[in-house]
This record gives C-alpha cells, sequence and structure tokens, in this order.
C-alpha cells in the first residue's frame, strides 16, 4: 500500500515538476528545446529558419562572421512570443547575408534564451558583454527585462536594441537604449483623436480597461484626450485580469447609454466581453485599444466581432508585397502568421545591420553612434517604418485605423500620427 | 429597474456555483471525503463538452451528459488513487493525494490542450426576453442555466431521499463501521457518491462555459473555491443549504460590482462568507434542532 502511495506522489510530482517549468502555452516539442537552448540555441535558430544561404545575389560574404546577440524568451510562457522575435531575427540576416552581408562579411546570430525572466536577461547580458565578438545586442522582449538590463549595457558601451519594450521610462535610461515600440503614450492619443473623434465622430464613450499598468495609463491619456475633444465618457469599468464574467458591469454601462464602448483590453479579453454583449441583446458599436486588433479576435469572438475598430501599428496585408514575403516565410517556420512584433523584429535587425555598415566598424561605441543617425531612408526592405530616432532612443510611430469587416481585419485608413506628435 | 436586472444576472451565475456547490457538499458532506480536485472537475466537464460540441455535434443534451460522464470518469479515477485505500487513514492522506491529482490533471490537459481560451460553439441561439415589455431581460444562456441546474437539485435530492442507493449513502455518510456491519459495500457507494458529485461539476463547467461563451484548462481553480465557499456557507452537510449559500454568492458579487468595481469581484463574495463564519460558524444554514451528530462535526 505505501508503494502505491510512493507511486502515486511521485508521478504527480514529476508531472507538475515536468510542467511546471514549460507552464502554459508551451508544448513538448518546446520543453525539449529548453534543456539544450543554453548550449546551441544561436545554432538552432538557424536550422529552424527557412535557408536562404544557397540563394545569395550580391556576392557571397566571406571572412570572419559579425556577431549580433539576441535574447529572447525561446521556451516559457512567453515562448510562442518570442519565437516572433528569434524567426524575425534570422529572417532579417538571411535577407541581409543573401544580399552580401556587412562590408562583404557574413552576419551570424548569437541567440540566448531569457524565458522573459529579467534576471535571467541580465545574466546574459554579461555573458553576452564579455563576448568581445558581439558588437550589439538585439532584445530583450519585454519592458520589465529591457529595464532591468539597461545599466548593464550601459557598462558594456553595448546597444540594446528591443524591438517593443513600450514602457515610457525604458528609452530615457541610457545612451545605449533603444526601442522600436512607439511611444506608449502615444497610441491611445492617436486612437482617441483619429479613431473615436475624427473618424467615428462620437460624442460619448464608456471605457472598459484593466487594471495593470498598461490599462492605467492608457485609460488616463484617454481621459485627457477626451476631454480635449468634448467626448463625454458615460461610465468607466475596470477589472483584474482573469475576470470571465462581464455581464454586471455591461449591464452596469448600460444603463449609462453611451454612443461607443472603448475595450483597453488583451485580446482574449475583449473577445469574452464582445460575445458577452452580443448575448445581452445589447447592439453598440465597440472600438478596441492597441491591443484587440489580433486575429484572436475573431477567433474567439466570431460574429460578435463584426466592425470593431481598432488602432494598429502595423496592419500586415497581401497587398503589401515585401511584408506579405516576410509573413509567408515565417508563417512556414513558425506555423501561425506574425502580430506585430514580428515585423518589429525583422526591422529592429535590418537597422542594427544598416548601422554597423555604416559605422565600418564593430566597434561597441561606433555602432550606438551610428545606429543613433540610421534612418529608414537607409535600409530597404522595411516592413513598419517609418523609423527615426529620437534623443532618447525610441522613436514616435505612426499608426493606422482597422476593422473587422466579413471576418476580416481591413485597413480603413492612412498610417498618421495624432496632431500632438506631427 | 438597474438592481432588478444585476439580481437577474446573480441568479444565473449564483445557480452556477450553486451546481458546483451542490457536488462539492455530495462528496464531502455526505460521503465523508475531502477533495481538492474539484475545480478540475468542473474543467473536465466544460473542456469535454467543448471538443464534444467542435468535434461531434453541438446539442445542449448531448453534452450535459458528455459532461457528466467525463467528470464522472475522472472521479472514478481520484476515488481509486485517493480514497479507495485510505476510507480508515487519517483525512490528511486522501487531501493530499486530490492536491497532486488536481495539478496533474491540470498540467496533463495544459500539455494536450493549451492555455488559451477557447470560443464555446453556442447549442442554441443566445437572444434575451424582454420582461412585462420593460428594459429587464433574461438571455437563454440564463434560463437554460436555471433551468438545468433546478432540475439537477430536484434529481439529487430524489436520488438521495427515495432509492436505495441514496439511503446507503446518507448511510454511510453517518456512520461507516455500522454501515459495514449491516452489509453496505462501504468502497462502492463511496465511489458511486463520487461518482455523482465530480459529474454535478462537470456539468456546471458545462454551464459556466456556456454562460461566459468561452472555456480554458485553466478557468476550474477559481470556480473551484467558490464552491468551497458556498458549501462551508452551507454548513457542509448541508445540500439546500450550499445551495442557497451559492446563489447568495453569486448575488452579492453582482451587487457589489454594480455599487463598487469589478476589480474587486472576490472580495465581496469572501469578506461576506468570512462575515458569516464569524457569527455562524456552524454554517448560515444549519439550524440546532434536528441531527447534529457525526455529521455536523466532520472536515
Amino acid at each position: 500500500m505505501k508503494k502505491t502511495i510512493a507511486l502515486t506522489l511521485a508521478a504527480a510530482m514529476t508531472a507538475s515538476v515536468l510542467t511546471g517549468c514549460g507552464s502554459g502555452t508551451s508544448s513538448g516539442s518546446k520543453s525539449e528545446t529548453a534543456q539544450n537552448t543554453q548550449a546551441d540555441s544561436g545554432t538552432k535558430a538557424q536550422e529552424d529558419a527557412p535557408a536562404t544561404d544557397g540563394e545569395e545575389s550580391g556576392g557571397a560574404p566571406s571572412g570572419d562572421p559579425i556577431r549580433i546577440g539576441g535574447i529572447a524568451p525561446v521556451t516559457g510562457d512567453k515562448a510562442e512570443m518570442g519565437e516572433s522575435f528569434w524567426r524575425s531575427w534570422q529572417l532579417a540576416i538571411d535577407k541581409v547575408n543573401a544580399e552580401g552581408g556587412i562590408m562583404g562579411r557574413p552576419v551570424e546570430l548569437v541567440l540566448e534564451d531569457s524565458k522573459a525572466d529579467p534576471k535571467e536577461a541580465v545574466e546574459l547580458t554579461k555573458k553576452m558583454g564579455d563576448n568581445e565578438d558581439i558588437c550589439a545586442v538585439l532584445g530583450p522582449m519585454a519592458s520589465s527585462e529591457a529595464i532591468a538590463c539597461a545599466p548593464v549595457f550601459e557598462e558594456y558601451n553595448m546597444v540594446e536594441l528591443s524591438p517593443c519594450a513600450s514602457n515610457n521610462q525604458y528609452a530615457p535610461m541610457s545612451e545605449y537604449a533603444f526601442t522600436l515600440a512607439g511611444k506608449m503614450d502615444a497610441e491611445m492619443p492617436y486612437l482617441v483623436e483619429r479613431g473615436i473623434h475624427e473618424y467615428l465622430d462620437a460624442k460619448s464613450i464608456a471605457v472598459i480597461w484593466v487594471n495593470d499598468d498598461w490599462g492605467s495609463s492608457a485609460y488616463q491619456s484617454t481621459e485627457e484626450g477626451c476631454s480635449q475633444y468634448g467626448i463625454e465618457i458615460t461610465d468607466n469599468e475596470s477589472f483584474v485580469s482573469g475576470e470571465k464574467d462581464f455581464t454586471a458591469i455591461l449591464t452596469k454601462i448600460r444603463q449609462t447609454n453611451p454612443e461607443y464602448l472603448l475595450l483597453i483590453t488583451q485580446a482574449a479579453d475583449g473577445a469574452l466581453i464582445l460575445n458577452q454583449v452580443k448575448s445581452m441583446g445589447w447592439e453598440i458599436p465597440i472600438i478596441g485599444a492597441g491591443a484587440m486588433y489580433s486575429d484572436q479576435v475573431i477567433l474567439l469572438a466570431g460574429d460578435a466581432s463584426e466592425n470593431l475598430v481598432a488602432s494598429a501599428a502595423f496592419f500586415l496585408s497581401e497587398d503589401d508585397p515585401v511584408a506579405w514575403d516576410y509573413a509567408t516565410k515565417f508563417s512556414e517556420g513558425a506555423g501561425f502568421y506574425p502580430t506585430i512584433h514580428g515585423p518589429l523584429s525583422y526591422d529592429a535587425t535590418l537597422l542594427l545591420c544598416a548601422a554597423i555598415e555604416k559605422a565600418g566598424t564593430t566597434d561597441r561605441q561606433a555602432v550606438r553612434d551610428a545606429l543613433m543617425e540610421t534612418t529608414d531612408a537607409d535600409v530597404n526592405g522595411l516592413l513598419a517604418g517609418p523609423y527615426s530616432f529620437t534623443e532618447d532612443g525610441d522613436i514616435i510611430r505612426a499608426y493606422c485605423l482597422v476593422k473587422i469587416q466579413d471576418g476580416k481585419w481591413t485597413r480603413v485608413s492612412e498610417y498618421t500620427k495624432c496632431s500632438k506628435f506631427e | 429597474m438597474y438592481i432588478i436586472q444585476q439580481l437577474i444576472n446573480g441568479l444565473s451565475q449564483g445557480s452556477i456555483y450553486a451546481l458546483m456547490a451542490i457536488g462539492y457538499t455530495l462528496i464531502v458532506g455526505v460521503v465523508g471525503l475531502i477533495t481538492f480536485a474539484y475545480g478540475e472537475m468542473v474543467m473536465i466537464g466544460a473542456m469535454s463538452a467543448y471538443l464534444f460540441y467542435t468535434f461531434v455535434c453541438p446539442n445542449f443534451f448531448l453534452g450535459i451528459l458528455v459532461a457528466f460522464a467525463s467528470s464522472g470518469i475522472a472521479g472514478i479515477f481520484i476515488h481509486k488513487v485517493a480514497y479507495e485505500r485510505f476510507l480508515e487513514a487519517p483525512k490528511h492522506i486522501s487531501l493530499l493525494c486530490t492536491v497532486g491529482c488536481s495539478i496533474l490533471i491540470k498540467n496533463v490537459a495544459q500539455i494536450a490542450f493549451g492555455s488559451q481560451g477557447n470560443a464555446m460553439p453556442m447549442a442554441f441561439e443566445t437572444k434575451p426576453f424582454y420582461l412585462f415589455g420593460t428594459d429587464l431581460y433574461i438571455t437563454t444562456i440564463h434560463l437554460a442555466v436555471i433551468a438545468i441546474v433546478l432540475i439537477l437539485s430536484v434529481g439529487l435530492s430524489l436520488f438521495l431521499h427515495k432509492t436505495r442507493v441514496g439511503l446507503m449513502l446518507r448511510a454511510v455518510s453517518q456512520d461507516k463501521m455500522a454501515s459495514s456491519l449491516v452489509a453496505i459495500n462501504v468502497k462502492k457507494v463511496t465511489l458511486i457518491g463520487n461518482i455523482v458529485g465530480t459529474g454535478l461539476g462537470g456539468v456546471a463547467g458545462l454551464l459556466y462555459g456556456t454562460y461566459l461563451t468561452n472555456v480554458s484548462t485553466v478557468f476550474g481553480t477559481v470556480v473551484g473555491l467558490k464552491a468551497i465557499s458556498a458549501c462551508v456557507l452551507g454548513g457542509m452537510t448541508n445540500i439546500p443549504g450550499a445551495a442557497l449559500g451559492a446563489v447568495l454568492i453569486g448575488i452579492l458579487e453582482n451587487f457589489g460590482i454594480a455599487l463598487f468595481t469589478s476589480s474587486y469581484r472576490d472580495i465581496f463574495a469572501f469578506i461576506f462568507v468570512f462575515i458569516a463564519l464569524t457569527f455562524r460558524p456552524e454554517g448560515l444554514f444549519v439550524f440546532q434542532f434536528g441531527r447534529k451528530g457525526k455529521g455536523g462535526k466532520k472536515a
């Protein structure tokens, strides 16, 4: 009998340990990579990415490779997001190599797995800093990681080019900290001015926002924008991430009779709200903040998502051959189409390569100075431009409005900025 | 008007909690077992109904059967692993085993199906019915939930009080030793009780998934906690009490949100349980007359 208890408990514990480290979205194959990423993640990325070595056009690069570091969550519960990063980095490097490399030398990605953990990311930064061959680093992914690493990068005088760290504090931290995400405090003013005020001409809205750092700051900018354009906020309701039943707050909001409903939520939560609005028979047009621009919304909410309007920093469509070519290559390897993170990672790599070419050397300080001067004019084949870095090392992005029509996202406006930043 | 609408919302949410609480009370109070894997039973019911809807056919009544059956089977698994050999052993052994089972089931489900939310296919059209020509409405989902919960509660009550197995269950609940002396197969009866209890949890999972229009492998844990608090509120052994407690929790949550913000949803429910238990530690709906024997002291 004791044997059975022991066996049962052992089985339960083994299972929990095995899955604990890859908690959530990671599947079996990803857990396998957990064991060997430290050692050979760099080569893994190269093997996985579609091989383009055979089709070089601009004369084969030769000599010592130029090494660029990459820090991304290859395993762990952000692994799927991480894949957008390393796969896009590799695709961009393949493109650069196919076009003759940098200064005639091939480019090589040295990928390390941060598991989206700031502590891990700091250790990896030190490791890359000590490796004299690495001249600049792409990543890390999240704002929390990027902020934790920024002082370390400064010590090594090395570029930290995060594709999507959007926290307003990050880029001003050091002269080596760069991001392509665009300031977080630029997107909501855009949505309020160009979307709610100009495109929809709304007089009153109600807001549901997720109560975290992003949600509360986005709600604040919404409030400021609305008071500027005389849009009445009839009611605002916050919720904690993980909430599943929105019937009570929707009933409350319906009382106040707003013209539009604005959702500052992640895609999955937003889809729940769309469904529940529909099932209570409430016909109100709905607007979503940036995070709602995702195919997940259509997948989860179906019909209920029709006519949803949202803002987007990058709109992937078949009409844009360069972006579509990238997206097809990406999805061949990954099995899914990239969200905004993929194109930003791709562009970050191309910008960095152009900066190294411009600097004419792999000296870290020179690369940093050259990157500061690099704009979209220096690079061919960018996906989500235009880019020019501000003094802080971040950029002010243009956005467009998108809408779900016939079960598909369609772009309904040109890329513009809000008047504050024009 | 608005308050009445929130009352209707609370009532239907409370009904789902009630179904879970009934199943939980059946396992904990009546059969006398302790489980921490109940939230996973709710999840299994919801996920299997989701898979059935997606790959076979979106039929509401078949879905209920599937949810009941799959959670019932999971109940057999838990019974074999955590209870069968430890009926005479101290309770904490079974308890720890169910904690292990809960972790195991949750993680296996995540490996198999991922942790993302899935859109629940709708087995019937969702539309509101407006009441008496006013703004008040009740949706088809609310109606279905309340109806199914009522039917199952009445059915369970008949099962416990009008059938031979029900009688045995109640006997085992009062005294396992005495029951086996009068030739009741204690192992078998606790197994049946556990299957019915977990099966009801599975149906609650299906209803909850339908109500939210979304199911995932991780949504059981929090609602499992609500079931436990409703059960405690009702006095552990009292099935109608647990159901009432659960409905109260549902209504209070909705009123709390109506008056303050949804960020504090769980606070209203748990503060209420806390206050109620401070003044009535024996449970809100337990009264001193009638039997206050072993059942009352249990767990």
